[in-house]
């Protein structure tokens, strides 16, 4: 498979797990170009998406513990991230912008067994792989997740795991 | 429709197929990201530059009196005409040193009297690194004298001389430069403010309020003005002299943050008026103070 072939196949997953992850799309295009250039430098034409998928993971991560190590001088481009523009999905349905800004509160690891489990549709064992977790931990962190969701977006729904 | 299928609609979220095109290129070319923030380096760069200076001003190169050549011939010259061994000072900035210049070579060239402070056995043992201190022993007990840093000691003639009054002190001061900084400070936020529009549309970027600056941002640049307020009216109501470096900061750190709140104006009403009366609080400090100069 070209190295076109897989940047086809995995963009949009990849800028949607980003996406979700930090809420820029500024954020999510620069972390993408840089999750697909490292594996074009690595030049190897069989990658799979669980590598690709922990790449960008990686530079998730990176992302907020540089931001966590400046944050008390606000220069981590924070009024950016509030007044990025959004995808057009989310202009279209308030119900899921409410839904998404809900989400960038919650912690990294519910924000991330979310988006495999409910958004992305994974099994618990593929999470599990994906995550390097028991697959207890991703039930576990899951069910944890959904109750804070739910917290934060005021019981406008009622069908918590 | 329950959380699960509200989450499961998000999973339709696409970027466009121009950003996904344009991903690529950058990729397979590998050309850089989007353009780096300059600007937080150099509102770092700035600040740092500016701690620097104010270490510099306060506390700064300490000169000995004694080692200064221009102060030795005029103190030469004032001994000759005064006929009185005088008491150096050690440790002066640069400031200070300036001011007993001036007070010096105006006794000298006539354009002010000395003035008699303190009578009799008053000996000037030392001033405390604040400018507006003085301790002097009269018979074994110590005292702190105001204003009279300046003050010589004739021991002849058991005379102290003032060689210059407590507002000139402080006039004399940092604050000769303030008119400078504040005239530079505005050019470069105008400058900056008009460049704004352009700066945004270049980039794509929305202009928004200040209010929708980082929380951190608002807190600082409102109490700073507050203090700055409060700054400005105790000195223009009250002889108070001893802040000298500190408004000096307090003002520089306010215009450098009005500098870097402007990216965030918009044209809300609000939003200019806090901006520009933090420029004018500047402003205003340097007309007053021309006027007393």
């Amino acid at each position: 498979m070209s190295f076109e072939e897989q940047y086809t196949q995995h963009f949009q997953a990849i800028y949607r797990y980003i996406f979700y992850m930090t809420g820029s799309k500024e954020l999510a295009e620069d972390l993408t170009q840089e999750t697909f250039l490292r594996v074009y430098n690595r030049g190897e034409l069989h990658t799979e998406i669980a590598y690709i998928r922990t790449i960008a993971r990686h530079l998730v991560y990176d992302h907020y513990r540089k931001k966590a190590l400046i944050q008390w001088l606000p220069f981590t481009k924070q009024h950016e991230q509030q007044t990025t523009a959004l995808p057009d999905l989310l202009i279209a349905k308030e119900e899921l912008r409410e839904l998404m800004k809900a989400m960038q509160q919650l912690k990294l690891s519910h924000k991330e067994v979310l988006i495999y489990r409910k958004i992305e549709g994974y099994s618990i064992e593929e999470t599990a792989r994906l995550l390097g977790w028991r697959t207890t931990k991703v039930v576990n962190t899951q069910r944890s997740a959904m109750k804070a969701l739910q917290r934060i977006l005021g019981g406008m729904y009622d069908d918590v795991e | 429709m329950t959380l699960n299928e509200r989450l499961r609609e998000l999973s339709q979220l696409k970027a466009t197929d121009d950003q996904q095109r344009r991903i690529y290129e950058r990729v397979t070319n590998k050309r850089p990201k989007r353009p780096k923030q300059w600007k937080p380096l150099a509102a770092m760069c700035s600040i740092v530059l500016i701690l620097l200076f104010l270490t510099y001003v306060e506390s700064g190169e300490k000169t000995t009196l004694q080692s200064d050549p221009l102060f030795v011939a005029h103190m030469t010259q004032l001994k000759d005409d005064f006929s009185f061994p005088v008491t150096y000072y050690t440790n002066v900035t640069p400031y200070e040193l300036r001011i007993v210049r001036n007070a010096i070579q105006d006794i000298i060239s006539g354009k002010r009297e000395p003035i008699a402070r303190v009578d009799d056995d008053l000996d000037i043992v030392g001033f405390e690194q604040s400018p507006s201190y003085v301790y002097a022993e009269y018979a074994g007990e110590t005292y702190l004298f105001e204003h009279d840093y300046m003050a010589l000691y004739d021991r002849q003639n058991d005379v102290s001389y003032a060689l210059t009054e407590d507002e000139d002190a402080w006039l004399n001061a940092p604050f000769k430069e303030l008119p400078t900084y504040f005239v530079v400070g505005f050019v470069v936020t105008m400058v900056w403010n008009g460049a704004l529009p352009y700066y945004c549309k270049r980039t794509g970027r929305e202009q928004k309020g200040i209010k929708h600056a980082p929380k951190q941002w608002q807190g600082i640049f409102y109490l700073m003005m507050t203090v700055s307020i409060i700054f400005m009216f105790t000195i223009m109501f009250t002889e108070i002299v001893v802040f000298k470096g500190y408004l000096l900061a307090l003002l520089l750190i306010d215009a450098v943050l009005a500098l870097y709140m402007g990216r965030f104006i918009n044209g809300d009403r609000f939003d200019i008026v806090t901006h520009y009366i933090s420029v004018l609080l500047g402003l205003t400090m340097a007309v007053l103070l021309l006027m007393q100069l």
